[in-house]
């Protein structure tokens, strides 16, 4: 049981029926935040698993055409060779809203991508080539599974707070001012009763005085 | 302008050096984990400086680095993602388990992967 320990007054039990309205409205909006979240964190994450299964396999085979490119040529010509960018996008930052949780959004300009590679022909193996064309591809949907990642992360953390939010309020603090404002009025209840028997109990002794009184008068006569 | 990071062993991110990201080829944990701090404080409050949007890390680190990582989760920027390379031996990898710790957090259980 919770300790009820609040005065048993009108003004009180006024102000605790304010506060449970209060609490029955906040907790019905956060239950449908909380329900809204989830709905949008599925979706990322179901998205967000996909694409990471699909990256993985496609990563695996960039890695190969790496290993195949180092064993066709000398290391420190392929770090040479790799120095230079082949093309530079831009990667431009803007912030999502979704039910106010503020997630990054990434874009990746490849306007001013230069077709071609950052070498020269000369002194690189043809599957080096293959390599960095295969990793280049990749570079959109790498850029996706971040933002999808950072997304989820957010959201995760999002509803964790939104559910301990409701749990708090549909378990302890409803609870706690109904059983404040049932007490407050039993109290008041159980006042009215005890001013009705006193009133009563000083008619009956008015009365019976009059009554007195006036038999010692009619006594008189 | 926003930029993309890439912390690994030389010969796993060398390649990205031809795309333009910036890489950091680092050979300890330890060095990683600097590497990370770095990159993370990197421009931060000033509109004008380079700063790091996107981090990834290769499997390798991200798993040394798993605390790191998770301290900087609140964080809107940067974007610290683990590259997509299949763990050995057919295990899940750390960005997939990281994706179930979410699935985890905000539903109570594990309802993406529980089918496998």
């Amino acid at each position: 049981m919770p300790t009820v320990n609040v005065n048993p007054t009108r003004m009180e039990l006024k102000k605790l029926k304010g506060r449970l309205a209060t609490a029955r409205h906040g907790h019905k909006l956060l239950k449908d935040k909380r329900d809204e979240l989830m709905k949008l964190f599925l979706d990322v994450v179901r998205e967000e698993k996909e694409l990471r299964a699909s990256l993985e396999v496609r990563y695996a085979n960039v890695q190969a055409n790496f290993a195949v490119a180092a064993a066709a040529m000398n290391g420190k010509m392929l770090t040479e060779a790799l120095l230079l960018p082949k093309s530079e996008g831009t990667l431009s930052v803007s912030e999502k809203n979704l039910m106010s949780v503020s997630v990054p959004s990434f874009s990746y300009d490849e306007s001013h991508r230069t077709d071609g590679c950052g070498y020269g022909f000369a002194f690189t193996s043809g599957e080096l080539d293959f390599a960095v064309e295969s990793l280049s591809g990749m570079t959109a949907d790498l850029i996706k599974l971040a933002e999808l990642e950072k997304s989820a992360e957010l959201l995760a953390d999002e509803i964790e707070k939104t559910r301990r939010r409701v749990n708090a309020l549909e378990s302890i603090m409803i609870p706690d001012i109904e059983s404040s404002i049932r007490s407050i009025s039993m109290k008041l209840d159980e006042n009215e009763r005890g001013n009705t028997t006193r009133l009563m109990k000083i008619k009956d002794i008015m009365v019976a005085e009059q009554m007195e009184a006036r038999r010692s008068a009619d006594a008189k006569i | 302008m926003y930029k993309i990071g890439v912390i690994g062993d030389r010969a796993d991110v060398s390649g990205f050096i031809a795309l333009g990201y910036g890489v950091f080829d680092v050979s300890s944990a330890d060095e990683a984990r600097a590497v990370l701090k770095n990159l993370v404080k990197q421009g931060e409050g000033d509109e004008s400086a380079d700063r790091y949007a996107i981090v990834f890390i290769t499997e390798k680190y991200a798993t040394l680095l798993a605390d790191d990582i998770a301290h900087y989760t609140s964080r809107t920027l940067p974007a610290i993602t683990s590259l997509p390379e299949a763990a050995a031996d057919g295990k899940m990898s750390f960005g997939m388990k990281k994706l179930k710790s979410h699935v985890e957090k905000a539903v109570g259980a594990d309802i993406l992967f529980r089918d496998n």
